[in-house]
């Protein structure tokens, strides 16, 4: 939790977004059906879909309502005051902020743009691959050089997925992103060991080493145990995945 | 470090020649089967049932995985729909996905799929024992001297039961106090709080209650009589023969796959589905449940849909519970 | 059968799986795989139950039931393992866990908690067992007396509890994400007109938000952001202290232990809800009773005791509506109601004429897996909690993939994911700013079972309010709820002290 004195000027913006849920809720249920019958339910008040939305969202207003006046009368305006005063200070690219982007971009591209477009299994080893190393490193050069390079490899997929190029070179050589996305990651790795060399760290090696191990075995369990013993289609069964059947089937 | 390389060299080759495999044939490997209803249900049941007497014929597994929500099981349909027509997935369903167009869930009509129907449990009128009816007429002089008098439960809104109830109420020309609930189950449990005291739900999900005396079976929402354990239950048809113009509306359990999957692979499901529902397990759990086991599959299953389609879309659209104008999307009335 | 005959048949069915080496495998073995599944997060005894239901097709009905009960008592149970070690509930049912059992762990007791978690849920569900053995008829006729406002009112009273968890700011922050929570719950097609609500359009809304993906971004997210963003540690390695609690632990806390067993029959015995709002239930009504519930948030074994003991003493009290009348007491009983029939049993008044004795071999089983899942447990918490000496960037990014994997497997829906980090991202800044989480969970689990509720009641009712007072376990939960309302304002806590100094002078 961040300290009293900064809380109460949170207090004060959270308060306002709160409210504008209430009205935004109020407003909402408004619109449904209030008295009228629909679907063959004879309709009353106490039958409507609004009925409790209504309550809901008028109780955020009071309370959002309290939480403001609780924070003007601590001292919430002084707050919010120094906090935009202080918004110079803040460095975009601070170390906290480079720790913070690496664990929501690689969160954020796993989720929302690998998962259904890369091969499972590669898509975990990327992710694990970039995330734990740079955390178990623990080293600020490290850190941000690397996150530039992810950062810019997640952007030439982008690139490739909002323009629909995956489809046109995955139609021609199946395959051809989740190769890519295998380059990708060797890359990944080749740059850390020079960086890693570069610093001359003993320690690093070993941790290195740790690292590259959790990030292949992981993957190597949890698909097998969920594609063939509980059976669960994967979101995207590219290459590896498709490898990995064909051995099971070959075996079975 | 340079064996990670090694091994993802290995890899990418290996992948490459993953891609060089021939197509081999059908079915190579195990096919997958989204279901639209939750886990446990009637419709899980039969499908995991015949799922698996399929799985012997065609000597793969048939995984079924049950992928459910939006409305009228439309995500599980996108879900099957989303994916290769290679025969390599079927989606597990029943009547009340013919809802999904109308309401807005689906986009398409149901023409694009193949359906393979194992059968269904017909829906029933009961009444609680304490309540003062013992048989269906009793029942309708008491609501039409009464209008509203009595709870009628059943599941949600648009639901099978629910259409069954209205069929019936304009079958006889009055209206009862509609209580709409989560699920049969929980109509069925309302009975037996004494919540409501009629209950619209299919004879298998009856069936314990029945037999224990604590249900009273007035009617069947079907034309003819039915043999429950060596007591008839009348059809309320033989009573009301005006009911034939609205009813029956009965549960189809069953499966579909795309339509413009490869005739060849559907001839073979069809062959298979059919070698399945002869299989003693199915015919017991049919026995058992009270389904009406029908193993129909090609244009008969088809047209048995496209009836249902036409009945839900039309009486939800009348109800003002649609979203989409069935005539916009072609469903004949 | 009278009670003597009951006893024998009863430990003649421990013995006969007992003395029956594949039984004994298959009855371990489940337990282990159910108690791995509830400690990932995002895998749930319901889940786990599904997937098991085809994979027990083939066997015979007593070593599929033996496999299914397994797996359900040890989900239920494991949960509180990513409760405890990284403070991710493995399952809902284990959130309340989660309070006490964190705490304790970052002060190096992980064992200790492990071990109190273990018994506690053994002993609960033994208790379940036995109720389920001895008392069907009576609850399941009390099971019968819940009727929609019942069901409201019960719902409410587990928004109410919320309230009282404790609130790291002002009380006004809790009921607010209490009620976010609840908003959360309305949105898709209303249970009871399929009306549409603030689905924005969105085919994936319709049918409302899950719990799984609200659960695990709400814990399992800003979880992964504090400890590797801001280095905070997961938990102290563990000191070399004993996991299994000591007799007088357990009979310092009997009168927690049998409070919570029987919320946790109870809540199990009315249909539709189940473990995860047992534990809520009895760790507040825990927290209320107690003399001094301020220990409660900071590790206390009452907390622990209350939670475990009331998840699974939930399984026996979910069994009785099931047997008797066919109708499932929790939402992994609904599966187990699947299975069974597929192995042509069917659960309902008839059960006991058709099959005599299957009431009390599921007892058996109950008792056998409660047993399985004590010594599985005791074994692997030694073990477990040996894990809290690899560093934390090794594992948490690996946790994150496990959230997400499992979050998926529940329905395939990728839909879930997109959902569940914005969810953790919002939770991660509103705990920072002071607003408990809890409440917000336990407002989506509740929001639309007390919705649906109250207004069928009505429509039952047609408007009137009088069967909130006219029906008795109605008028009950009335009146415990107005006390529970009055206990928390502040001029009742001002009498009381007010009161209590006038007494000492």
């Amino acid at each position: 939790m961040i300290d009293k004195s900064k809380l109460r000027g949170a207090d004060i913006i959270t308060s306002v977004l709160f409210f504008l849920l209430g009205v935004w809720i109020i407003s909402g249920a408004l619109k449904m059906p209030l008295r009228e019958s629909y679907a063959g339910v004879n309709s009353v008040w106490y039958v409507s879909p609004a009925l409790l939305p209504l309550i809901i969202g008028g109780a955020i207003i009071l309370l959002s309502i309290s939480i403001f006046v609780h924070g003007l009368r601590n001292g919430g305006i002084a707050s919010v005051k120094a906090m935009w005063a202080a918004r110079k200070d803040i460095k975009l690219l601070s170390d906290a902020n480079i720790r913070y982007a690496s664990v929501l971009i690689p969160l954020f591209a796993l989720v929302y743009m690998n998962l259904t477009k890369v091969d499972f299994f590669l898509n975990i080893v990327l992710f694990l691959s970039f995330t734990i190393t740079v955390f178990h490193l623990d080293n600020p050069r490290i850190f941000r050089k690397t996150l530039y390079f992810y950062t810019a490899e997640m952007a030439v997929l982008l690139v490739l997925f909002v323009f629909g190029i995956d489809k046109a070179v995955n139609g021609i050589f199946a395959y051809s992103i989740d190769i890519l996305v295998l380059i990708m990651i060797v890359a990944l790795i080749i740059l850390i060991s020079r960086l890693i060399k570069s610093e001359g760290n003993v320690d690093y090696k070993k941790k290195f080493r740790q690292a590259m191990l959790m990030s292949f075995i992981t993957p190597l369990f949890i698909v097998p145990i969920f594609r063939y013993m509980l059976r669960i289609p994967l979101p995207n069964e590219g290459g590896i995945v498709n490898l990995m059947s064909m051995i099971y089937y070959a075996l079975r | 470090m340079k064996k990670i390389l090694t091994l993802l060299l290995i890899l990418a080759i290996a992948m490459t020649s993953a891609f060089a495999q021939a197509e081999l044939e059908y079915p190579a490997r195990d096919i997958n089967n989204v279901l639209v209803w939750g886990a446990g249900g009637g419709t899980d049941m039969a499908n995991r049932l015949v799922m698996a007497e399929m799985a012997k014929v065609l000597g793969v597994n048939i995984n079924v995985n049950n992928v459910t929500g939006g409305v009228g099981g439309s995500v599980g349909m996108y879900e099957g729909y989303g994916r290769p027509a290679d025969g390599y997935t079927l989606v597990g369903l029943s009547e009340s996905v013919v809802t999904a167009s109308v309401q807005g869930g689906f986009d398409k009509r149901m023409n694009v799929w193949d359906f393979f129907i194992i059968g269904g449990s017909p829906d029933l009128i009961s009444v609680t024992p304490n309540a003062p009816f013992k048989t269906v007429e009793e029942l309708v002089t008491a609501i039409k001297a009464n209008p509203k008098s009595i709870r009628a439960g059943a599941s949600a809104a648009g639901s099978i039961h629910h259409l069954n109830l209205l069929a019936f109420e304009k079958g006889i020309g009055a209206q009862f106090n509609f209580i709409p609930y989560d699920s049969s189950a929980a109509s069925q449990n309302a009975a037996m709080t004494g919540e409501v005291s009629l209950v619209i739900t299919s004879v298998q999900e009856q069936a314990e209650l029945i037999k224990a005396g604590k249900l009273r079976p007035l009617a069947m929402l079907i034309p003819n009589d039915f043999d429950f354990q060596g007591t008839i239950i009348p059809s309320a048809f033989t009573k009301y023969p005006a009911l034939s113009q609205y009813l029956p509306l009965e549960q189809q359990i069953g499966f579909a796959i795309r339509k413009d999957a490869p005739e060849a692979i559907k001839t073979k499901l069809q062959a298979a589905f059919k070698t399945a529902m002869k299989a003693e397990a199915v015919q017991k759990f049919g026995k058992d449940r009270y389904f009406s086991m029908k193993g129909l599959v090609g244009k008969e299953a088809n047209d048995i849909f496209d009836k249902l389609e036409s009945v839900f879309s039309w009486t939800l659209w009348d109800l003002g519970a649609a979203k989409i104008n069935p005539q916009t999307l072609g469903i004949p009335r | 059968m009278d009670i003597g005959q009951q006893f024998g048949s009863f430990f003649a069915n421990i013995f006969s799986i007992i003395s029956n080496p594949t039984l004994l495998l298959v009855l371990f073995g489940s337990t282990l795989m159910g108690i791995i599944f509830g400690a990932l997060p995002g895998l749930t005894a319901t889940l786990g139950v599904a997937l098991l239901t085809t994979l027990t097709y083939s066997m015979s009905t007593e070593s599929a039931m033996i496999a299914l009960m397994g797996i359900y008592v040890g989900a239920v149970y494991g949960g509180s393992y990513g409760s405890i070690m990284i403070n991710i509930p493995g399952t809902a049912a284990a959130a309340a866990t989660a309070l006490e059992g964190y705490p304790m762990a970052l002060r190096g007791e992980a064992g200790k908690a492990l071990g109190l978690t273990t018994t506690s849920s053994a002993i609960g569900t033994a208790i379940g067992m036995f109720f389920l053995v001895i008392f069907t008829p009576v609850i399941a006729a009390l099971a019968l007396q819940f009727t929609s406002f019942e069901f409201f009112l019960l719902a409410f009273f587990g928004i109410l509890i919320s309230g009282s968890i404790s609130c790291p700011d002002t009380v006004q922050k809790g009921w607010i994400t209490g009620f976010l929570g609840l908003f959360l719950a309305m949105v898709g097609r209303d249970p009871l007109q399929v009306y549409p609500r603030f689905t924005l359009g969105m085919m994936q809304l319709e049918s409302g938000i899950e719990v799984v993906p609200v659960l695990i971004g709400a814990f399992g997210i800003p979880q992964i952001i504090q400890v590797l963003k801001d280095r905070q540690v997961v938990a102290e390695p563990a000191k070399l202290d004993r996991v299994l609690p000591s007799f007088k632990t357990i009979s310092r806390n009997i009168k927690h232990i049998f409070r919570s067993a029987l919320i946790g029959v109870g809540i199990g015995a009315v249909p539709g809800i189940g473990e995860d709002i047992a534990a809520w239930v009895s760790y507040g009504t825990a927290k209320k009773t107690s003399k001094n519930p301020e220990k409660f948030g900071t590790g206390c074994e009452e907390g622990i005791i209350a939670s475990e003991v009331a998840n699974n003493a939930c399984i026996g009290g979910a069994m009785i509506p099931l047997l008797s009348m066919g109708i499932p007491g929790s939402p992994p009983a609904a599966m187990l109601l699947g299975a069974l029939m597929l192995h042509g049993v069917a659960p309902g008044p008839m059960l006991e004429i058709e099959q005599p004795g299957f009431t009390l071999k599921i007892s058996a089983i109950l008792l056998l897996a409660s047993f399985a899942m004590w010594v599985v447990g005791i074994l692997l918490a030694k073990q477990v909690v040996k894990l809290l000496r690899v560093p934390p960037a090794l594992f948490m990014p690996v946790v994150a993939v496990l959230c997400l994997i499992g979050s998926y497997a529940l329905g395939l829906k990728v839909f879930n994911l997109y959902l569940m980090i914005p969810m953790g991202i919002l939770t991660y800044y509103l705990t920072g700013m002071g607003y408990p989480i809890p409440p917000l969970v336990i407002g989506v689990i509740l929001g639309t079972m007390a919705d649906a509720n109250l207004r069928r009641g009505l429509m039952v009712s047609q408007g009137s309010l009088a069967p909130f007072f006219s029906r008795p376990v109605a008028l009950i939960l009335l009146i415990v709820i107005v006390l529970t309302f009055i206990t928390n304002m502040g001029f009742y806590k001002k009498l009381m002290t007010n009161l209590k100094g006038r007494l000492k002078k």
